[in-house]
């Protein structure tokens, strides 16, 4: 009882501390009493309506930065090579790609970074199953601008990396 | 002028570089869904370049307010573009509806709703 509520302490102080830190850095170290007030209100709105944060494994989180900085330099280069060099585009199309990661909030950041990877685009989250949409699988439709590439390795990967960071196991195949 | 304003100049050409690329391809990809990707990943790395550049050049108070705003930009960027590409996909996908049909005539074939599904990488 004692440990969680100072591990729950711990947290609040580490959002109070961060909250702070964008306070100043965006206005110049200025409006430090609109500050309170608005973290009072805040406070109290989390009081009533708790927000649950995710489990994160902050050292997995340099892995998965490297890995989507990497993918993201990959990804711009490739567009600006064809747009440069007006490279021909006979095998753009759309696939879909079977989400492993099981929780809404996962899939929509999986979703979302996936459109930074090279070639890829996320255009829908659809239900794996049709028929049983509450089985929370669900299959991302992508658009590819080259459906010849490996785009689903890399796909896969920005997908490990995301699970060991949300400290959310994928199934036994899930090995690159 | 010293090696860092030199280092600074450089990822400020090379961020013009990436954000002309974008542009140009929005105006060369053949379709709406290939600009996507032209915007979202070349003006995302063009801006980041463009802030590593001045952060050379800047306090770290300036620093951290420029990353804040990359970071922004980011996750709006790629979050827009994800929803720019389902409007477009709904709306592909209600055009046979919309538009005037032939007896007999079938639906445009690159439509969304036909994507094959494809298997992951093992």
């Amino acid at each position: 009882m004692m440990f969680k509520s100072g591990l729950l302490l711990l947290k609040v102080c580490g959002l109070i501390s961060l909250s702070a830190l964008c306070w100043a850095v965006l206005t110049a170290n200025e409006g430090w009493v609109f500050f309170v007030v608005l973290l009072a209100l805040l406070l109290l709105w989390q009081g009533y309506y708790p927000l649950a944060l995710p489990k994160v494994r902050w050292r997995y989180f340099p892995a998965l930065l490297f890995t989507f900085a990497g993918q993201l330099w990959r990804g711009a280069f490739d567009v600006a090579r064809r747009a440069f060099f007006a490279r021909q585009f006979a095998h753009t199309g759309f696939a879909t790609y079977a989400c492993r990661l099981t929780a809404p909030a996962q899939q929509q950041l999986l979703a979302t970074l996936v459109s930074l990877l090279p070639g890829t685009c996320t255009v829908a989250i659809l239900p794996k199953n049709s028929a049983k949409p509450s089985t929370g699988e669900v299959v991302l439709m992508l658009h590819i601008l080259d459906t010849t590439a490996n785009w689903q390795a890399e796909v896969a990967a920005i997908e490990w990396q995301l699970a060991r960071f949300m400290a959310s196991p994928l199934p036994r195949e899930a090995t690159l | 002028m010293s090696w860092l304003d030199g280092l600074s100049w450089f990822l400020l050409l090379l961020g013009l570089v990436f954000f002309i690329a974008g542009s140009l391809g929005l105006l060369r990809f053949p379709d709406q869904f290939s600009r996507l990707h032209a915007v979202t990943k070349a003006d995302t790395l063009g801006l980041g370049l463009v802030v590593l550049g001045l952060s050379i050049q800047s306090s770290w108070r300036e620093t951290l307010l420029m990353l804040l705003i990359w970071l922004l930009v980011m996750c709006s960027g790629a979050v827009s573009c994800q929803l720019l590409a389902r409007f477009s996909r709904d709306a592909a996908d209600a055009e046979p509806l919309i538009s005037h049909q032939e007896p007999g005539q079938t639906a445009n074939s690159t439509s969304p709703a036909s994507a094959p599904v494809t298997k992951r990488a093992e």
